[in-house]
């Protein structure tokens, strides 16, 4: 019982500072901020009474996305597959010659989050085109190009994106 | 002017055990009260996840931000600079903000939208609507890059 009275001894506490930056310090390394990423766009200028003349036939891709989130390209629904019949339909009219247009019907409920990752498809399938083109032509991957040749294939793939929203 | 040497004389020991204690109350409170940029201005939104990887850069004074996002109570909402409004009135919204800026000598170049995943595309095709309007062509769609 008496034990409990005596002291306890010191400990040396200089380097508690030590172990507790080195913690510090790698807690702030290996964290990762949720970093943001962007899809850029240009918008046509303003026109009040929205008729478009009649787009040639052999230059369109039309896509539909309903409220359910459904995609239907050229009036064939299409599922996890959409990028490579994209990637086919665009590469298709690139390769006569054409600058595609794409026309994005939505239903006014469709949810962003499905929009944006359609945006994202065709993006994603004018890459594919691009890395198509660089084979085709240089032999090489699109990246591996220089300035010139790399400008030359930007300008075949061109894309016009055109969007409607249905009436209801 | 003759000086004493006092090299030889050894420094009296300090006590440095509270050291850390003090620099971590200061780093404590600066992680407490540092304020992140958007979570200032911002609104209570989950951004979509896609596949595109071109990361965003830092937003330029003559770059307009335009949040849009659900409220339980209001239905969508959108809100500019701090200033909340509900999408019907979007277009007076989108003016003050448009006239502030011009004010301040910032002419608006561009637009960082940035929409919760789940707002309805009428909702965003009006904002876009009213950006042609105000000469605003240049957008950007903020998103979360898929894990």
């Amino acid at each position: 019982m008496k034990r409990r009275r005596q002291n306890l001894p010191k400990s040396n506490s200089g380097a508690i500072a030590d172990v507790s930056f080195l913690l510090l310090i790698f807690f702030m390394v290996v964290t990762t901020f949720n970093k943001d990423y962007k899809l850029t766009m240009t918008l046509p200028p303003y026109t009040p009474d929205k008729v478009s003349g009649p787009v040639p036939s052999n230059r369109l891709v039309q896509l539909l996305l309903n409220a359910e989130n459904e995609l239907m390209i050229q009036d064939e629904p299409v599922g996890e597959e959409s990028t490579d019949l994209l990637t086919e339909k665009l590469s298709k009219i690139i390769k006569q010659g054409l600058e595609p247009i794409v026309i994005i019907k939505m239903h006014p409920n469709t949810s962003y989050q499905y929009y944006i990752e359609l945006l994202a498809e065709i993006n994603a399938a004018k890459n594919n085109v691009r890395t198509d083109l660089a084979q085709e032509n240089f032999k090489k991957e699109f990246a591996e190009l220089n300035i010139n040749q790399q400008k030359s294939i930007e300008q075949k793939v061109k894309i016009k994106i055109s969007e409607q929203e249905m009436k209801l | 002017m003759i000086r004493k040497k006092d090299k030889s004389r050894s420094l009296p020991e300090i006590n440095t055990t509270a050291l850390p204690d003090i620099i971590f109350m200061l780093l404590f409170f600066f992680m407490v009260t540092t304020v992140m940029q958007p979570s200032k201005k911002g609104a209570p939104l989950v951004l979509p996840n896609t596949i595109t990887d071109e990361s965003t850069e830092r937003t330029k004074p003559n770059e307009l931000t335009i949040f849009l996002y659900n409220n339980d109570e209001h239905g969508q909402m959108l809100s500019i600079d701090g200033n909340h409004a509900v999408i019907n009135n979007a277009t007076s919204a989108l003016n003050n903000a448009v006239v502030t800026m011009k004010e301040n000598q910032n002419f608006p170049q561009k637009a960082i939208l940035r929409i919760d995943q789940f707002t309805t595309m009428s909702a965003v095709n009006k904002i876009k609507e009213l950006l042609q309007m105000q000469e605003i062509l240049k957008i950007e769609y903020v998103h979360r890059k898929e894990a």
